[in-house]
């Protein structure tokens, strides 16, 4: 029985409520995406990207993990081989881009104001300023957020997911999105293990269990500890996407 | 929080839709929401009821409906209802990481005058 006149002729039910619709309605069938837009910016700067050949590399994490240490010091290492920009994400602003600019690679500042995440419209408009041709990898500093960032991809070869020790090894159970979302899990500050209470094993066993094909590599951006393998995993995506091109082209 | 954003882009859409389909008012949005979706139902209601105002679905009535998770569990070659990220499948004990529902944000029909 319809919960506003008591007809029994019932269209559907809100919070269990009957309820049916004026006279003259008709139904206009959507079946639309929501994040359609953003799906689309970001299947298309997926396409710029590998045009260019460019691999763009989501990094995701909680604010304060050493996710802007890491990035300056992976350019420094790695300026005679790779080259690199950086579009930074904070609500409010420069300062990382000022930091990534004084290692002499171009950092694009977003800043988002109110909003927790990038989505790719952004990353479409930052990417007009940078010359994508003539580097070999994009970083992209996502806002400090370990929600959000999961549901709006940008365009990424990968989303790089940076959990610091001092942060509790059960995060991958209380944000099990973004840990399923991601390729790669750096585990930095492992320099303060002896410091704090985190067991690795059982965090690596966690998030192994939210995505058993996650690639982890503990490091410390700082001390320099466990980068060769992080630089290592970055070589070899570069080598990947170069061989895929030239088998793309052979076709 | 984000379903503010998602609810903008959903009322973009619906104007969107009276420019394509012709009508004047909205009576009914029904949306499929994936369980395991970033969208919060109780949140987004909110947010919806306070933008909704002075446009085309100010009087309409927001209907969600959760489509449930599910994987495919490869080794037992099944679909397997889920509740959440890191689940077991019941029979073999694999890992469950291969989501196939769940996930949906989609605005599916419009009830319009």
């Amino acid at each position: 029985m319809c919960g506003s006149c008591g007809c029994s002729d019932m269209d559907f039910t809100i919070n269990g409520d009957a309820r049916h619709l004026p006279r003259n309605t008709h139904t206009i069938v959507l079946e639309k995406n929501i994040l359609e837009d953003n799906a689309l910016f970001s299947a298309r700067n997926q396409v710029r990207f590998k045009n260019a050949g460019v691999i763009a590399l989501n990094l995701v994490s909680s604010p304060g993990s050493g996710k802007t240490t890491l990035l300056t010091r992976t350019i420094n290492d790695l300026k005679t081989e790779i080259s690199a920009s950086v579009i930074e994400g904070d609500q409010q602003t420069q300062n990382d881009a000022r930091r990534i600019r004084e290692t002499g690679a171009q950092a694009v500042q977003i800043n988002t104001g109110k909003g927790c995440h990038l989505d790719a419209q952004m990353i479409d408009k930052a990417a007009d300023v940078i010359d994508l041709c003539n580097i070999d990898l994009l970083f992209i500093e996502n806002v400090g957020n370990l929600v959000c960032p999961a549901a709006f991809d940008l365009g990424e070869a990968h989303k790089i997911l940076i959990l610091s020790v001092t942060e509790g090894e059960d995060k991958p159970l209380k944000y099990p999105d973004i840990f399923h979302a991601s390729d790669v899990l750096i585990l930095n500050k492992i320099d303060l293990l002896p410091y704090v209470d985190f067991n690795m094993q059982q965090c690596i066993e966690y998030a192994r269990k939210i995505n058993p094909s996650i690639k982890v590599l503990p490091l410390s951006a700082k001390t320099g500890e466990g980068l060769t393998a992080w630089y290592d995993w970055l070589n070899l995506s570069l080598i990947k996407l170069k061989s895929d091109c030239l088998t793309e082209e052979s076709i | 929080m984000h379903e503010l954003s998602l609810c903008r882009r959903v009322l973009a859409m619906i104007d969107d839709s009276a420019r394509d389909n012709g009508f004047n008012s909205v009576k009914s949005v029904v949306l499929s929401i994936g369980s395991l979706s970033c969208i919060d139902p109780d949140a987004f209601q909110f947010g919806f009821n306070a933008l909704k105002k002075n446009t085309i679905a100010s009087d309409a009535d927001l209907e969600l409906h959760t489509i449930p998770a599910a994987a495919h569990c490869p080794l037992c070659r099944r679909d397997v209802a889920i509740k959440s990220y890191g689940e077991s499948c019941p029979d073999c004990g694999n890992a469950l990481s291969n989501i196939i529902a769940g996930n949906e944000m989609q605005l599916t029909r419009l009830e319009v005058q």
